[in-house]
Formats: structure tokens, C-alpha cells, sequence
């Protein structure tokens, strides 16, 4: 009970700065964190992304809607073909982007998501999957520059997550698969570039830390597909929609 | 049942170079290895003709396992380690020896890299899916009553791909992998250090005259098979079994 509160407390602490750095900051402009344009210059933004990681690699779509503040829905897969292993994960996501200068070049964002990752199933045919909940809360900032007709948004984010992962089987399998938590941090950097559109490229990448060590017992209890310290590349097409 | 293997083990991958594949990432989720396995000459401590995996009959295979003298020793999905297999009736072949367990890393459940376990519905027989064994590149063996047995495959990296195809043979009530016999998939790593340095191969046995070279060993009863191995210090490993 003590390493569960302990847990969630490292989980609740950096939204609540993130939040108070926000409260004090300006003007809205939701997404900008995300490296793409504000939403306050249309309704929707349609994303789809791929990333690549050490073993697996990954493919997501999402759709977010607000204005000062944002809600994100999305859906991912992520694919280990050397395992023959695929998790398909659903999440709600939201934040609020406050400019922190009345220039808007700079901003902090608050963010929190939640999500379920179903899968793998059957992993390496011992017909024993596995499913994921977590929860997480992080911290977003945003610089915007403008270089001729192109427009740069280097951003930068670190967020404390919270996972679960249950074992799925018709199997007895307690006492050695038990269902399990732990607390990990991801560190991001992306750079958004939109050439004046409403289309927005972000390249960046992702770094987990603090996983479960791999090759221990329970070093299930990790987001699938996913190695401690790796550097996953991905790179995001993000269309705005009026 | 084509020959495409999907998702062959690739080892680690360089950041920079996923970066040139994520386009293909979106359309795609599986490549091929490319080239042959990358030769590698590690000090062994002990190379043998495996006690378990050793049918020396006309469609079976002998398995060779090696132990590095170095137990952090790790071979990647894409490299072996080359021993010589020579039989006194005249076949020599080379075979390379590759990682034991697999997938190669560290993160995860692990299994043997080559063969699998398989069991019939009630009413089926092993000997049913014999065709497709053969049609598979494999060999059946150890079919214990009737409904259970082994199968050997003996390209890397396609062992998984083949335990899952086999379930939908006809008949297939199940497959499994194996796991080295005193580690299951969730024993703590300690079990796990000397089975992931070990290295392992089986190469198809038939009898015969010897053809060298040609991936099969062409055995006669009474014939001596011999498993040798040059060291990095010249010293030459073997080990040896008469073939009943």
C-alpha cells in the first residue's frame, strides 16, 4: 500500500506545478505544446503518426478538439514483428497551453491521459496476453519561431506515468503472474514545422525511464514494446480542420 | 503456407537508421533479413553433441550445443558461431551454432530457437501432419501417443512463425515452444544467464552416402559424428557419438 501511494504521489505531483505555472501564464493556445498550429484557428486537428522503437514499432491516430483547452482521442498499435506480438491501445488525453509572454513565443502546458492497451494475446503461444491501464500527468513547454514562410515549434516534455498490467488467461497463473504496478517517466522532444498551412510535421523523440529492469520477473509490467532509456523516433502529420 | 517469414530477429536497430524507415513503418510492420549471419569465433568452454535432440535416423537431426567460456557472452539474431560436423563414412558440413534462446533480449519471455512442441485433437494423429512438416522444412520427431510431438526446424529466426502456422494445420489441437529444460518462461534471470550465452544448432540427418556440403548429414550405423571447433587459441574442442 505504502509503494502504491508513494506511486501515484510522484504521479500527482507534477500536475499540480504544471498547473499553477500555467494559471499564471497568459493567453491560450491549445496545442501548441504538441508542436502544431493553435486550435484556435480551426475545430479539429486530424493526426496520424509512426514511431519506431528498439524491437517494435508503433502507428497512432488521433483526433483532438478545444480551444484554450484541448481533449485528445486516439488509438495506436504497436507491433513487435520478431515476437508476432500487437497491442492496440485506446487513450483520452487533455491539456491547456498557457502563453507564457504576451508575444506568445513561449508556452506551458499542463497535460493528462489516460489510456488501455489490450495485448498481446497469446504472447510467444503461451496462450497468456496481457492488458494495460495508466494514467499519467506531465509537463509540456513550447517555444514558436518564425523563419520566413516557415514556422518552428521545438517543444519539450516530460510526463510521470502510472501503469497497471494484468495477465489475461483461463490459467491459474497467480503466485507467479500477478497483476502489477509500477511508475515510470517519459522524456519527449519534437520539433513542429508548418509552412504557413494546416498541415504541421512533427518529427521527435521519446525516451522512457524508469522501467521495470528487463529480465526480471515481472518485467511485463512495462508499456509493450518498449525499452528503458531507448531513443523511439517517430514523426506525426497533424491537418487542421476549420 | 508460402516461404515469407515475417518479423525474423534483427538484433538491435541504430536510432538514426529507423529514422529512414518510418515511412515504410506506417505501410509495413515486418521486414527480411538481409545477408548471410555474420561469423563470430568466441572461446568456447564446452561443445557437445546434445544429449536430448540426437535422432540419428534415416529423417531425423542431431542437435550441437556449445557454451561460451564468457557466460555475458551474447550472440545477436544475426550471427553464429561455425563448427565443423565430420562423419567417418566420408559427409563433412559446416554448421553455424546460434544463440539458444530466443528472442534476442533481455525484456520478455524466452524459448529454444529451434523446434517446437505440438498436440492433436482428440482423434488425430501426428502422423497427419507429416506433409506439411516436411513442406515446412521440418522434421517430426519423439510423437508420444500418437497425439504428441516434437518439431525441429532448422533455418534461425523462423521458429516462432512456423509453432504459429502450425496451429492451423488440420488436426492441431495446439503448439508450444519450448523453454530450456530447467528455466520455464518466467524463471528469474539468474536461470537464465548460462542459457542466454549458450549458443545451439540442429542440422537434418539422413542415411546414406555422404553428400558433403549439403546441409544434411548422411549418416551409416557404426559411423562416428564429430563436432570440432578451432578456439581463437588454436586449441581445437570436439565432441563425438556413434551413430547406433
Amino acid at each position: 500500500v505504502t509503494a502504491r501511494w508513494a506511486g501515484w504521489r510522484r504521479v500527482a505531483g507534477l500536475p499540480v506545478i504544471a498547473a499553477a505555472l500555467a494559471a499564471g501564464a497568459g493567453a491560450a493556445a491549445a496545442q501548441v505544446c504538441e508542436g502544431l498550429r493553435p486550435l484556435e484557428w480551426g475545430r479539429v486537428h486530424v493526426a496520424a503518426g509512426a514511431a519506431s522503437h528498439t524491437y517494435a514499432s508503433a502507428v497512432d491516430a488521433s483526433v483532438t478538439a478545444g480551444q484554450n483547452a484541448y481533449m485528445t482521442v486516439n488509438a495506436a498499435r504497436t507491433h513487435d514483428a520478431e515476437i508476432h506480438a500487437t497491442a492496440w491501445d485506446i487513450g483520452i488525453s487533455g491539456g491547456y497551453d498557457g502563453a507564457l509572454d504576451p508575444r506568445r513565443a513561449g508556452f506551458v502546458c499542463p497535460r493528462a491521459a489516460l489510456s488501455l492497451s489490450l495485448g498481446p494475446r497469446d504472447y510467444m503461444l503461451s496462450e497468456i496476453g496481457f492488458r494495460r491501464a495508466e494514467a499519467s500527468v506531465g509537463l509540456g513547454l513550447a517555444m514558436v519561431a518564425h523563419v520566413g514562410p516557415v514556422t518552428f515549434v521545438p517543444v519539450a516534455g516530460a510526463s510521470v506515468h502510472r501503469l497497471r498490467a494484468t495477465p489475461v488467461t483461463d490459467a491459474d497463473v497467480s503466485g507467479w503472474l500477478d497483476p502489477a504496478s509500477d511508475t515510470y517517466v517519459v522524456v519527449s522532444l519534437a520539433v513542429g514545422v508548418r509552412m504557413g498551412g494546416r498541415v504541421t510535421l512533427r518529427p521527435g523523440l521519446t525516451v522512457p525511464l524508469g522501467l521495470v529492469e528487463a529480465g526480471s520477473h515481472q518485467d511485463y509490467v512495462a508499456p509493450f514494446g518498449r525499452e528503458e532509456a531507448e531513443l523511439s523516433l517517430g514523426i506525426t502529420m497533424a491537418i487542421l480542420i476549420r | 503456407m508460402g516461404d515469407h517469414i515475417c518479423g525474423t530477429g534483427h538484433g538491435r536497430r541504430h536510432p538514426l537508421g529507423r529514422l529512414f524507415l518510418l515511412p515504410l513503418l506506417a505501410l509495413a510492420s515486418c521486414s527480411d533479413t538481409t545477408g548471410p549471419p555474420e561469423d563470430l569465433n568466441p572461446a568456447l568452454r564446452r561443445l557437445q553433441v546434445d544429449g536430448l535432440d540426437r535422432f540419428l535416423y534415416h529423417g531425423g537431426f542431431v542437435a550441437f550445443t556449445a557454451v561460451p567460456a564468457d557466460l555475458s557472452f551474447r550472440l545477436s539474431a544475426h550471427q553464429h558461431v561455425p563448427v565443423e560436423i565430420a562423419v567417418s563414412s566420408g559427409d563433412v558440413e559446416t554448421l553455424g551454432l546460434f544463440r539458444e534462446t530466443c528472442p534476442d533480449r533481455d525484456r520478455g519471455w524466452k524459448s529454444l530457437c529451434f523446434g517446437y512442441m505440438i498436440l492433436m485433437k482428440e482423434g488425430h494423429h501426428a502422423s497427419e501432419i507429416a506433409d506439411h512438416v516436411a513442406a515446412t522444412g521440418g522434421r517430426m520427431y519423439a510423437v508420444f501417443t500418437g497425439r504428441f510431438a516434437g518439431v525441429m526446424h532448422f533455418r534461425p529466426g523462423e521458429n516462432l512463425t512456423r509453432a504459429r502456422q502450425a496451429r492451423s494445420w488440420p488436426g492441431v489441437a495446439w503448439t508450444e515452444l519450448e523453454t530450456p529444460g530447467n528455466c520455464q518462461e518466467w524463471a528469474p534471470p539468474s536461470c537464465w544467464l548460462e542459457h542466454g550465452a549458450r549458443l545451439a544448432a540442429p542440422i537434418p540427418v539422413d542415411t546414406g552416402p555422404a553428400i558433403p556440403g549439403n546441409g544434411i548429414l548422411e549418416v551409416r550405423s557404426g559411423d562416428t559424428v564429430t563436432v570440432s571447433y578451432r578456439q581463437p587459441s588454436g586449441a581445437v574442442l570436439h565432441d563425438s557419438v556413434v551413430v547406433p
